[in-house]
């Protein structure tokens, strides 16, 4: 009897797990984008606190964005991403030296750039699962005083399943800015020769100059 | 947010530069036409004709003096004549410098938002005729009869007052889109004097969207000239003046302007052949590009 059952049951106990898979995988997408959107929020909360606080001095602004590239950004990927595909071609040295500069470059031009974010409101409108990674929030950055026209700004967001998500670009108007980096560096490693250390050289003058 | 603010400079700054150039251009062309005598003076139709014939001229002479690079020398494959690009890309920097940003500073200053709202949305409405014509041509019907409404609504003000702000917006679409839509080829990546970075395709497009302007398609007469000649220096200014900070980060503080102004524009035009609006989310290149990167 039971011999005479077994394919069936084989049957039916692929279709219930199939039917438990295809009911979890929407829920786990769920709980993903969930976790994405309340992270934009969060920061977005962080920066605006960040953005209305007194500052002492200009080092202190800096620690700030410092500060919230660390707990809302994957910075170590932002690095690797904007850097292209010569990331891999640069020595160990190279790589550390890029990694110190882009990022004191980076958080310099944030903090200068502070002044212009006061003010602002951050709502977020609608999230989307991009492959099985990656999530995109995106939401309407507001003036409320009307003196400046609404943007629209989609987040990118790494959602591991073993890990917390992070941000790692920032679309706005379509326009991707961590891609639009990569470029930046990519054509300036390409017209000295394919030398990663030229883009090293350029961002130790900015950083400077900051 | 933070990011966002830093590199909103990139977005705003690029997208319309072509506009602040062809505005300087008319300007000169403008000021030109006044030395003449009244009487003598040209007919805008005859300005349009030399604005184009100056355009492509310029270009001609600009393309027939460069060589194309061997495609390992090139900073992006689709940038054949990427030395004489960046050296008009300097020149054009130089022409915003000393024209366009100090006089965009000055009218931000003193006009009052409503005054800068006001042209923001004439420009806007100055582009409907050439979305409706474009989207017809491609066969976009609806679009174009939204374009021919809000033309119409906003008319009663000569697109001064957004009258249409809470209905549907009609999808921008120009002849560079058509073209696109014809399977002509894009083309090489072209910095143009005062007129900032096209594709060969997109440039073309712009020549016919110029003529495309609802009061040199009315043959609006004298004063109709007058405003027609008035309106892309103030469109200039007006865009300038309201991403003034975003387009000074780009100038002032990138590693390399030129590059990012490239990759801006391939991106904002990629979007708008796409036809996606600002922040509508769409499967594209950069998807594949992260995915890629997140499976390495």
């Amino acid at each position: 009897m039971f011999m005479r059952l077994r394919p069936l049951m084989i049957a039916l106990a692929s279709l219930m797990m199939g039917l438990t898979l295809s009911a979890s995988l929407p829920a786990h997408a769920d709980s993903r984008l969930d976790e994405a959107r309340m992270l934009v929020r969060t920061m977005a909360d962080a920066v605006k606190q960040a953005v209305e606080a007194d500052y002492e001095s200009d080092e202190a602004r800096i620690a700030a964005v410092d500060g919230l590239i660390n707990d809302y950004f994957d910075f170590n990927g932002i690095t690797r991403f904007s850097a292209g595909r010569y990331w891999k071609k640069a020595s160990d040295d190279e790589r550390a030296a890029y990694t110190r500069l882009f990022r004191k470059v980076l958080t310099g031009l944030a903090a200068r750039q502070f002044d212009q974010l006061k003010g602002l409101n951050y709502t977020v409108t609608d999230a989307v699962s991009k492959g099985k990674k990656l999530a995109l929030v995106t939401g309407v950055m507001q003036d409320p005083t009307g003196s400046q026209a609404d943007a629209i700004v989609s987040w990118r967001v790494s959602t591991p399943t073993d890990g917390a998500p992070l941000i790692i670009d920032v679309e706005i108007e379509n326009i991707s800015m961590l891609i639009t980096q990569q470029q930046e560096n990519t054509a300036i490693i390409r017209k000295n020769g394919g030398k990663f250390s030229a883009l090293i050289e350029i961002l130790e003058k900015t950083a400077k100059d900051l | 947010m933070i990011i966002g603010g830093l590199f909103c400079n990139t977005i705003r700054s690029f997208l319309l530069s072509p506009l602040f150039y062809e505005g300087i251009l008319l300007a000169m062309i403008n000021h030109s036409s006044m030395h003449i005598g009244a009487k003598n003076r040209p007919s805008f139709t005859h300005s349009l004709r030399f604005a184009k014939a100056a355009c492509f001229g310029l270009m001609a002479v600009v393309m027939s003096g460069c060589s194309s690079l061997p495609v390992d020398e090139r900073s992006d494959a689709r940038d054949p004549f990427e030395d004489t690009n960046r050296s008009v890309f300097a020149f054009n920097m130089a022409a915003d410098t000393y024209v366009l940003e100090p006089v965009a500073d000055g009218y931000r200053t003193i006009a009052p938002n409503a005054v800068q709202k006001a042209v923001s949305n004439h420009v806007d409405w100055v582009g409907l005729p050439s979305t409706a014509v474009n989207s017809t041509l491609q066969g976009k019907f609806k679009n174009a009869t939204l374009a021919v409404l809000h033309f119409a609504i906003n008319g009663l003000t000569l697109g001064l007052v957004d009258l249409t702000a809470d209905d549907e917006q009609p999808k921008t679409e120009d002849f560079g889109q058509t073209l696109a839509a014809a399977n002509v080829p894009e083309g090489a990546y072209i910095e143009v004097p005062l007129l900032g970075g096209h594709t060969t395709r997109s440039l073309t497009g712009r020549a016919v969207d110029f003529v495309l302007n609802p009061l040199s398609v009315l043959n609006a007469g004298e004063v109709g000239q007058t405003v027609q000649s008035a309106q892309l220096p103030v469109a200039a200014v007006s865009v300038r003046a309201t991403d003034f900070e975003a387009i000074n980060e780009v100038k002032y503080n990138s590693l390399d302007p030129y590059a990012r102004a490239r990759s801006v524009y391939y991106q904002k035009r990629k979007g708008l052949l796409e036809d996606r609006l600002p922040g509508e989310i769409s499967e594209g290149e950069n998807d594949d590009a992260f995915n890629s990167f997140f499976e390495e």
